[in-house]
């Protein structure tokens, strides 16, 4: 067993995990009890699992926990105090949701790609969000949901 | 108002007969299957007005909700039903998971059994619910009534209140509770229901329950539910068809992280551990020497179930059968022949399939907790598995990350049942999508043949269709498959078309495969209208007739030809100009729809829009209705472009969940949905999964008008124009 000291959330936590290889999704779910992000494939292919990592969104599947050094691991949880996020204030709006399974990791997609994008063209955000699955088709509602969260962020 | 009778109870005698008794019952049920009913208690807090409704000491409305929720809007749309009648406000009504009491809480329309599935929850529970609050605004006009000395025909309730008209006062519920208790009404009083021009909550769109806990990561669902003294555990299947451990090694696994123990089942081997990682690893360390792979493949498949088309001494269970269509077929002046090949196709949901299952009463007994869509069949997998009598099977329903009739027959409670039991301790299973893909349930593949015959002007005079599939329900509830005459209803189901025709014969012809069937959205709908509706077109084609003005001419009920015009009308069919244009039209779940797939007109053809109209009867959240077709349409689109899971060497040919191809956003048309006749229906029909069957149709049919040619297997190739 290894202790490994992390950033989630703003918050500095220490976790005793088997391997440093531990993907980073199992140690917020199973030893943080950040349930919001999603366990789906675990093979990088569904985007469920989706943080930021210093800004940037990875797979949580496959980031091991021993390689993130001092980076700050963003999950849903922490994207917002209130939930009012203006992607999660979009997706509110749109009512995107069905089963709600995928949402995490497509907005945790989404609030990555607008750090870099933040007037994304609707083909930009096609490509982006292409990336997360969703099953109950709610693809249609996420693109507009984003684009319009581009617009709320610098309204 | 309009008067009602008394809800007809599936158990009429049960108040009389077991109130107070306290005890377990079995009681047959029509559908061939078993009612299980425990105890007397609802389990409702607050003053009981109904098995579904009880009122709080602060006037909340309590909903014993019988449907599973898994995206489909249930637990919007249900409580809206019961607020209309009550005159709640919908803030003010709290959900609670209705206890497994088939005989209280069963849906009318599914043999009285609790399963949330075939688009029939809200249609099933609509009366009843009606009832339900009916009865609960008489308990509070008649509280009203001697608080205050009104008559009770001068009040009305809504916004969560009592109204006296003459006077314009209103009484809260919140007051009403607060100053005397509430009395169901006697179980013969008259329930007067609502007018459907008074409606003022069904028919509106409302936010969906539960959003905020979507996008904010609070939603918990069956796998974030895992107690915190239960292990999780991964069973390691082998990779092809009916492979079962020979030889395990262990040493490896069991070393590994936090890895507690290994169960040898009789279909796999479980690593136990206390954390996911742990357990995915250790499955991953076991060294299982399996049983050899059969050398089955889509060949062996498909040849079986061709031959079944020419075998005389099996002429199939028919569904349908008008005039003599042999004759009628050798008399047409022309005669048309397709056949249509369907992949087997998997579900793919999002959440891996969970259970927990967790020994009570020394052992005898057992709590199930999972993703499900059907209580009554979780308890049925928990007691065979747990070897102990219904009854002693407690279940708790959790919500799903997609479901798609995949968590009706819920098979992973037979391996948490087994793990926790042989462990002695209570264990969380989930299965890896990689596993699910490979080895989980499938629609089944099918084969349809259709011959049809003219008349010289084009009209149908004859249609021979047989489908040739595995059964679902023989494989695995055979009591019902017996008990529904042998004919497989999830196998049929798309079959039935909407067109007039002199003679005809509708025949279902069961073949078995070694792949373990199962349900999925739109069931064999999904496929069969493919088969009906381009066999329409080629009808149409060969006779130089318009699609739609063949259609209109051979449907007869006016709501087919309403979302007929609809569409038309909507898609701009018959304009000129430069797209193609393909029609489908289906009348299914008591619900019609009809698409038009709008294509670039070029020598392949790029799918650019669905324009779908569909009369789903009352809609009660409209909204919802439309998001529901739009998401079963991708499904659909899914399905038609590229979904398939090929055999090869007696396993599927799937290294990675990544090899399942299924749409994404980047490659999605736009989508229209136009509600049509919900104005003044006056009943709901069904919603979930009509969306499905009509895409890949309506496309073929687009994509013919320029090739000449209908693809006979699906999937096909639909290269999609992005703007």
């Amino acid at each position: 067993m290894v202790s490994i000291e992390l950033s989630v959330n703003g918050e500095t936590r220490t976790v005793t995990v088997p391997d440093p290889a531990m993907p980073l999704l199992f140690v917020l779910r199973d030893l943080l009890g950040l349930t919001g992000t999603r366990i789906g494939c675990t093979e990088a292919v569904c985007g469920a699992c989706t943080v930021l990592v210093d800004g940037a969104a990875v797979r949580s599947c496959q980031t091991a926990v021993g390689d993130l050094g001092g980076a700050a691991v963003t999950t849903i949880e922490g994207l917002s105090k209130r939930g009012d996020h203006p992607l999660q204030r979009a997706f509110v709006e749109a009512d995107v949701p069905q089963c709600g399974y995928c949402q995490s990791g497509q907005i945790m997609r989404a609030a990555g790609f607008l750090m870099e994008r933040p007037d994304p063209t609707r083909r930009e955000v096609e490509d982006a969000m292409a990336e997360i699955l969703c099953r109950c088709g709610t693809g249609p509602r996420i693109v507009e949901a984003v684009l319009r969260a581009a617009e709320l962020a610098h309204g | 108002m309009a008067e009602t009778k008394q809800p007809r109870r599936m158990l009429p005698t049960r108040r009389g007969f077991f109130t107070g008794v306290g005890v377990t019952a079995v009681v047959a049920s029509g559908g061939g299957g078993y009612v299980w009913w425990s105890g007397d208690r609802t389990g409702l807090p607050g003053t009981e007005i109904d098995d579904f409704v009880a009122v709080e000491a602060d006037g909340t409305i309590v909903f014993a909700c019988p449907a599973v929720e898994m995206g489909q809007g249930a637990t919007t749309a249900l409580p809206m039903v019961l607020a209309e009648e009550i005159g709640a406000d919908l803030a003010r009504i709290r959900l609670l998971p209705a206890r497994r009491i088939a005989a209280r809480y069963g849906n009318p329309d599914f043999d009285g059994r609790m399963v949330t599935a075939d688009s029939k929850t809200t249609r099933g529970y609509f009366d009843l619910l009606r009832r339900a609050g009916a009865r609960a605004r008489l308990a509070f006009f008649d509280a009203a009534r001697r608080l205050e000395g009104w008559s009770v025909d001068d009040l009305e309730a809504r916004d969560h209140a009592v109204r006296h008209r003459p006077s314009g006062r209103a009484l809260d519920f919140a007051e009403i509770v607060a100053r005397t208790t509430l009395a169901a009404p006697g179980t013969d009083t008259p329930l007067p229901l609502k007018p459907r021009r008074a409606f003022t909550v069904i028919g509106t769109s409302p936010p969906l329950r539960d959003t905020l806990a979507r996008v904010t990561g609070a939603m918990r669902y069956g796998i974030d539910r895992r107690s915190p003294d239960a292990l999780v555990a991964v069973v390691r299947r082998a990779p092809h068809l009916g492979g079962r451990p020979l030889e395990v090694r262990d040493g490896e696994a069991r070393r590994f992280g936090g890895v507690v123990d290994v169960v040898r089942l009789d279909d796999g081997v479980a690593v136990a551990a206390t954390d996911t990682w742990s357990a995915l690893e250790g499955a991953r360390r076991l060294d299982v020497v399996w049983s050899p792979p059969s050398d089955v493949s889509d060949a062996t498949f498909e040849a079986i179930l061709v031959a079944a088309l020419s075998d005389d001494r099996d002429r199939g269970a028919v569904l349908a059968e008008t005039g003599d269509v042999q004759g009628a077929l050798t008399h047409a002046t022309r005669r048309f022949v397709a056949r249509s090949h369907a992949p087997h196709v998997s579900h793919l949901a999002m959440e891996p399939m969970n259970a927990e299952a967790r020994g009570t009463t020394l052992g005898l007994a057992v709590d199930i907790r999972s993703s499900t869509q059907s209580q009554d069949l979780d308890m049925m997998y928990g007691a065979r598995s747990w070897k102990t009598a219904p009854f002693l099977v407690e279940t708790e329903p959790a919500p799903c990350g997609g479901a798609f009739g995949r968590r009706v027959l819920n098979d992973v409670v037979r391996d948490a049942a087994r793990v926790a039991k042989t462990l002695g301790r209570p264990v969380q299973v989930i299965r890896p999508l990689l596993d699910e893909l490979r080895r989980g349930q499938v629609r089944p593949a099918a084969v349809h043949e259709i011959e049809a015959g003219t008349d010289a002007a084009g009209d149908l005079v004859a249609w021979h269709h047989r489908q040739v599939s595995d059964s679902v329900l023989a494989r695995q509830i055979p009591a019902t498959f017996e008990a529904r005459g042998r004919i497989d209803n999830t196998s049929t189901d798309g079959m039935r078309h909407p067109y007039r025709v002199g003679a005809e014969r509708l025949a279902w012809i069961r073949r078995e495969l070694p792949v373990e069937p199962g349900f999925l959205r739109g069931v064999s709908a999904g496929h069969a209208t493919w088969a009906i509706e381009t066999m329409v077109d080629r009808i149409a084609a060969a006779h130089g007739r318009d699609p739609l003005d063949w259609r209109r001419a051979h449907v007869d009920d006016p709501r087919g030809r309403a979302v007929l015009d609809d569409v038309a009308l909507a898609s701009g069919w018959g304009r000129a100009d430069d797209r193609l244009r393909g029609l489908a039209l289906m009348v299914f779940r008591g619900s019609w729809v009809a698409t038009v797939a709008e294509a670039t007109h070029e020598a392949t053809p790029r799918l650019v829009r669905l324009w779908i109209a569909a009369d789903v009867g009352l809609a009660i959240h409209p909204e919802n209705v439309r998001r529901q077709i739009e998401g079963a349409a991708i499904l659909g689109l899914s399905m038609a472009a590229g979904e398939r899971l090929r055999y090869a060497g007696g396993r599927a040919v799937i290294d990675g969940v990544g090899d399942y191809p299924v749409a994404r956003c980047d490659a999605l048309p736009r989508i229209s949905v136009r509600l049509v006749g919900h104005e003044a229906a006056e009943r709901p029909y069904g919603v979930g999964e009509i969306g499905v069957p009509t895409v890949a149709p309506a496309i073929a049919n687009a994509f013919a008008r320029r090739t000449g040619t209908w693809a006979d297997r699906l999937p096909f190739v639909v290269d999609v124009a992005r703007t």
